[in-house]
């Protein structure tokens, strides 16, 4: 009789421990997802939805707010108009897109090959070429431009070497280079972007494989494209559908270099300036939302597709 | 743990050549960085003629004092330099802080707890990654303004995401890091919140520094966010970009270049402190697909 009390009694407190540890338990994790579920709903969620809404609304003379498809017209509508600004973001957009492609792919892998190959100096350059991920674009665009101004020595060699003319509002002031000049910006800066991540997915590369290559008398460019990029793809792959997820959004410095001037225009700028420059307006608002839904809409699939592609074809390897 | 320390091999000429070629366009890059740097700090000592006509040449009285000008006449609506550098502070630190924490803190119950919702969540930070959203900055900006935290600390709040690069990083590590040490924790009588503080966190230190000191580089950098949702409280980013607008016009260039030096001199120390832990502890191992 008391053996059985004593033995409910041990269950029961048991019982309570147990439920106070799985109180506990659901407390700690609601704690650690509450902040950010509630900033997932606010700033995410609610923030895309009301963007959806605003796409189809536009406030009358009289303040009132109506529902409409003009945004969407007013879009289509700029293709016809000579003096838009909109072919002329969507073509430089593209060609932000490929040169910030290329060389966050294609430089920084050859970069960050050689340097995982142990250049001399190799660990100074790794520091280096690291620079221009730290700073602040504020800063680089300011330093860029005087480099490459009218009296910098950029323009003094260029003109000596090749005598190339020295534009008289520089080449960010000239309609014919501002878009290189911004893109030779993109490359200057971005020219060991995504080092880190390939120095990380080179160094996994465990040395036997690369032993073994060289046992079988395999030379250094059929080691980098048959042995190392088959064994780094799956960063690769990553970074090719990262950069496809930003492709209408790649822009330049645009807004710090040329201010949108002398044809530099991109559609993430059109839309920034759309936003700040109005300051609270209302129908410039909605038109760049309705802006960014066309291009979400025509991005979307080519991102999932380009990841059902690259998973389909390119198999990971184990190692 | 196996090392990444390589012997040099001797190169056959083809591959020398390659090497040699591929030495000068990489030193070539470099020192741009340098020199472009280097210039910036000289042209901060320079007067404003001296950098209207010859910015490039070396200035033929070095004004340290410049350095010191920035502090009172460096002025950006009403907004002086060192205000400027604690709203930098602030945003910063603060920022960096509530993102690191919560991405953590995410990271952590959805790699190591199965609770209702968890798969979903982890499904949902990946999703969001992979979908590009283009048009939702005129909401966000409705939304803030609506919300009255513009040009206020309260602003931090839009810090809480705990998603994204972050998330992914600190799910990756909290996976790889046996449940062993907690159950042990468990055993001895500790809760969820002492496993979790005093086993599970002070193990992730390594790479949470390494994240911390990575977003704190990238919002003391921001220029786009304050823009629009701290105008009354510049930013040195913010603040550099609209003095900019008007220095050349006002004859301040060489405040502006000052300034602009300034600026950087936390991140810069930032990054020579932690460069090893940067490289080292965000990627060991790079990303998977």
């Amino acid at each position: 009789m008391i053996e059985g009390q004593i033995a409910e009694a041990g269950n029961k407190r048991l019982f309570l421990k147990k439920k106070k540890q799985n109180f506990i338990r659901s407390l700690f994790i609601f704690c650690m997802i509450v902040l950010p579920l509630l900033n997932f709903l606010v700033f995410y969620l609610y923030v895309n939805f009301n963007s959806f809404f605003m796409a189809f609304q536009m406030q009358t003379g009289k303040g009132e707010m109506r529902w409409t498809l003009d945004n969407f017209r007013f879009f289509f509508d700029e293709f016809r108009y000579a003096d838009s600004v909109l072919p002329e973001s969507i073509a430089n957009t593209m060609i932000t897109f490929a040169v910030n492609l290329f060389t966050a792919l294609v430089t920084s892998f050859l970069i960050s090959y050689f340097l995982y190959k142990k250049m001399r100096l190799s660990w100074l350059f790794k520091i280096l070429l690291f620079l221009p991920a730290i700073i602040s674009p504020v800063v680089l665009t300011r330093l860029f431009s005087s480099v490459i101004g009218v009296r910098g020595p950029v323009m003094d060699i260029l003109h000596i070497l090749f005598g190339m003319e020295i534009p008289s509002g520089g080449w960010l002031g000239d309609d014919r280079y501002a878009m290189m000049a911004i893109m030779f910006y993109c490359v200057w800066t971005g020219v060991a972007g995504n080092m880190i991540l390939f120095n990380g997915a080179l160094g996994r590369i465990p040395e036997e494989v690369i032993e073994a290559a060289k046992l079988d008398g395999v030379n250094w460019y059929k080691e980098l494209l048959i042995i190392i990029l088959p064994l780094i793809w799956p960063t690769m792959t990553t970074l090719i559908i990262m950069a496809t997820v930003n492709m209408f959004g790649a822009s330049g410095p645009v807004l710090l270099l040329t201010g949108g001037e002398n044809g530099t225009n991109t559609i993430s700028y059109q839309i920034f300036i759309k936003v700040y420059n109005t300051k609270g307006a209302v129908n410039p608002q909605n038109e760049a939302a309705a802006w960014g839904m066309i291009f979400s809409v025509i991005c979307i699939p080519i991102v999932f597709t380009l990841r059902y592609f690259l998973n389909k074809h390119f198999s990971e390897i184990e190692y | 743990m196996r090392t990444n320390v390589k012997k040099r091999i001797k190169k056959t000429p083809g591959q020398a050549v390659v090497f040699a070629i591929a030495f000068v366009i990489i030193a070539f890059f470099s020192l741009s960085y340098v020199y472009t740097l280097a210039w910036g700090f000289i042209a901060g000592l320079n007067t404003n003629d001296g950098l209207i006509l010859k910015p490039f040449d070396f200035p033929e009285k070095l004004l340290f004092v410049n350095y010191v000008n920035i502090f009172s006449e460096f002025v950006i609506g009403g907004v002086n330099f060192g205000m400027m550098t604690l709203n930098s502070l602030w945003l910063t630190l603060g920022g960096a802080f509530l993102e690191v924490a919560c991405a953590t803190g995410l990271g952590y119950v959805t790699s190591k707890y199965r609770f209702r919702g968890s798969k979903l969540i982890h499904f949902v930070a990946l999703l969001i990654m992979m979908i590009p959203i283009y048009g939702n900055m005129p909401a966000r900006y409705r939304l803030v303004y609506q919300l009255g935290i513009n040009d206020s600390v309260a602003y931090l709040i839009t810090y809480t995401s705990g998603i994204g690069f972050n998330y992914l990083m600190a799910y990756s590590f909290f996976k790889s890091v046996s449940w062993t040490y907690a159950e042990a924790g468990f055993i001895d009588g500790a809760n969820d919140f002492v496993v979790f503080f005093r086993i599970m966190l002070p193990q992730a230190m390594g790479p949470i520094s390494a994240l911390f000191v990575i977003q704190c580089i990238g919002i003391w950098n921001d220029y786009q966010n304050p823009l629009l949702y701290l105008r009354n409280m510049p930013t040195l980013a913010t603040g550099l970009y609209l003095f900019g607008n008007e220095a050349n016009a006002a004859g301040h260039l060489e405040l502006l270049m000052a300034g602009t030096m300034v600026s950087i001199i936390p991140i810069l120390v930032l990054y020579f402190i932690f460069n090893k832990a940067l490289l080292n502890e965000t990627v060991a191992g790079g990303i998977k697909g």
